[in-house]
């Protein structure tokens, strides 16, 4: 059973992966530092840990989906983040691919009723 | 609370990340440490135990580094390595045989010496063996670095794949045979090892038990040591293509272009060491003559200066007629893949 527990929560892991992408361009309309971001996906029930997280959103940053800003007003220094329009387009096409996905595997998993 | 545990965290993640992103990563760092601590201890201020608490859900500095990471960096990659590991097997097992030799050979010579000629082979192997492995890293380390290897193990590149870049399948003909490159490696380590360190024993051997061994030389040692640097120079280089020849495993016009380097590389060294007639020991003759003396079974004069005299004067065109017959197989070969294309083409 462990060894099952195992290749659950590595293949979880792969699963996860992809949709943390799509979970957290959705949020970035708005700027948004990282650990704002954390606790905003956290009450939407996606949990991600701040050390997956901040090298996520640098390379989204370096594939230019992402802009971001250094907001030294406040007490501590914060790095916002915010959709670019390369991201905003790349976010509406995920969107899209993500609804395919998920009707497929419905119907593959047994026609269950969809969630929504 | 105990500021410098958290300096220090920070520090084992930036120290590993290149130049120009640490500031930036650091002052992010810093900024996340403090809203998870902030988050932790809303009423009262933070304590050592609220910082350990949050480094440990940070997790190990390691693997932060790995995800600032974009890709993981090797020395030599996954893709190199089992290359890397086949040609050190090779040129390991190369090197132990020599060393046998070598260590039978001396001993042969030398019985009463054998402790001593044991132990020094001995540092030799270890001292060999060291070095073979930082030069092949560095070679293989050098192509990773840039990538040489990319086009020859056939890795998928950037352009479109089409299915005419599929590698055609072995054939006999153009094969590269591996039994052949690990003798050749095998025997150039012996070689090289022979005249290293036992410059005196290349030459007739009179062995008798009971009476101290004789062992004439054939070349003017003196002389023939001014070359070494030259002839270590060949030796690697026919090294060198040799692990060219089994990493690729194929002959194509890299192999080919190799070869043909190597083998005219050889003709100019050999030219320029038997060119001069004093590379040979002046005295050989004699020393067979005296040695004849001994007893008539020792050597046979006649047979040998008969040898000996042809080989001194033709060195030379035996030098270039081995050229030529090798610059033939080679030709040959080049023809046969030309055929092969043609074919394929057609």
């Amino acid at each position: 059973m462990v060894i099952q527990d195992e290749i659950i929560e590595g293949l979880l892991q792969e699963l996860r992966r992809g949709t943390i992408i799509i979970g957290v361009l959705s949020q970035l309309s708005k700027p948004q530092y990282g650990y704002s971001l954390v606790s905003s996906l956290e009450e939407k029930g996606m949990s991600i840990d701040p050390g997956t997280l901040y090298p996520l959103l640098r390379r989204l940053e370096k594939q230019e989906l992402l802009e971001s800003k250094w907001d030294t007003n406040e007490a501590r220094p914060r790095k916002y983040y915010l959709l670019s329009p390369a991201g905003q387009v790349v976010y509406q096409q995920l969107c899209d691919e993500w609804r395919q996905i998920n009707a497929s595997l419905e119907v593959l998993i047994g026609g269950k009723e969809n969630e929504q | 609370m105990n500021n410098s545990l958290k300096q220090r965290y920070i520090y084992a993640v930036t120290r590993e990340l290149p130049m120009a992103q640490r500031a930036d990563i650091e002052k992010e760092l810093h900024g996340l440490i403090e809203d998870m601590l902030e988050e932790r201890s809303q009423n009262h201020p933070p304590t050592d135990k609220d910082l350990e608490e949050v480094l440990y859900e940070l997790g190990k500095p390691q693997d932060l580094v790995d995800k600032y990471r974009d890709q993981k960096r090797f020395l030599i990659g996954p893709d190199l390595y089992p290359f890397f590991i086949f040609i050190l097997k090779i040129v390991f097992m190369a090197i132990s045989i020599s060393m046998v030799v070598l260590l039978i050979v001396r001993g042969l010579v030398e019985p009463s010496h054998v402790w001593e000629i044991f132990l020094e082979t001995a540092g030799t192997f270890i001292s060999a063996i060291s070095q073979a492995f930082i030069w092949i890293t560095i070679m293989f380390g050098l192509s990773e670095y840039f990538g040489w290897y990319k086009k020859e193990i056939n890795l998928p590149e950037e352009k479109e794949w089409r299915v005419s870049d599929l590698p055609q399948l072995p054939d006999e003909r153009n094969k590269i045979s591996r039994a052949e490159s690990i003798f050749t490696i095998i025997f150039l380590v012996i070689g090289g090892a022979l005249v290293s360190f036992a410059l005196d024993l290349i030459g007739i051997w009179i062995i008798d038990p009971g009476v101290k061994a004789i062992t004439i030389p054939f070349f003017n040692n003196q002389l023939f040591k001014t070359f070494l640097p030259l002839i270590y120079a060949t030796i690697i280089l026919e090294i060198i293509v040799e692990m060219v020849k089994l990493v690729i495993g194929k002959w194509n016009f890299k192999t080919v272009g190799a070869e043909i380097t190597s083998k005219v590389f050889n003709l100019l060294v050999g030219l320029i060491i038997f060119s001069n007639a004093n590379i040979w020991n002046s005295e050989f003759l004699t020393q067979i003559r005296e040695a004849q003396l001994l007893g008539p079974n020792y050597a046979n004069y006649t047979l040998i200066s008969g040898i000996w005299n042809n080989l001194t004067e033709n060195i030379v065109f035996y030098i270039i007629l081995v050229f030529i017959l090798s610059i033939i197989g080679i030709v040959v070969r080049l023809i046969r893949l030309n055929t092969d294309r043609n074919m394929d083409i057609k």
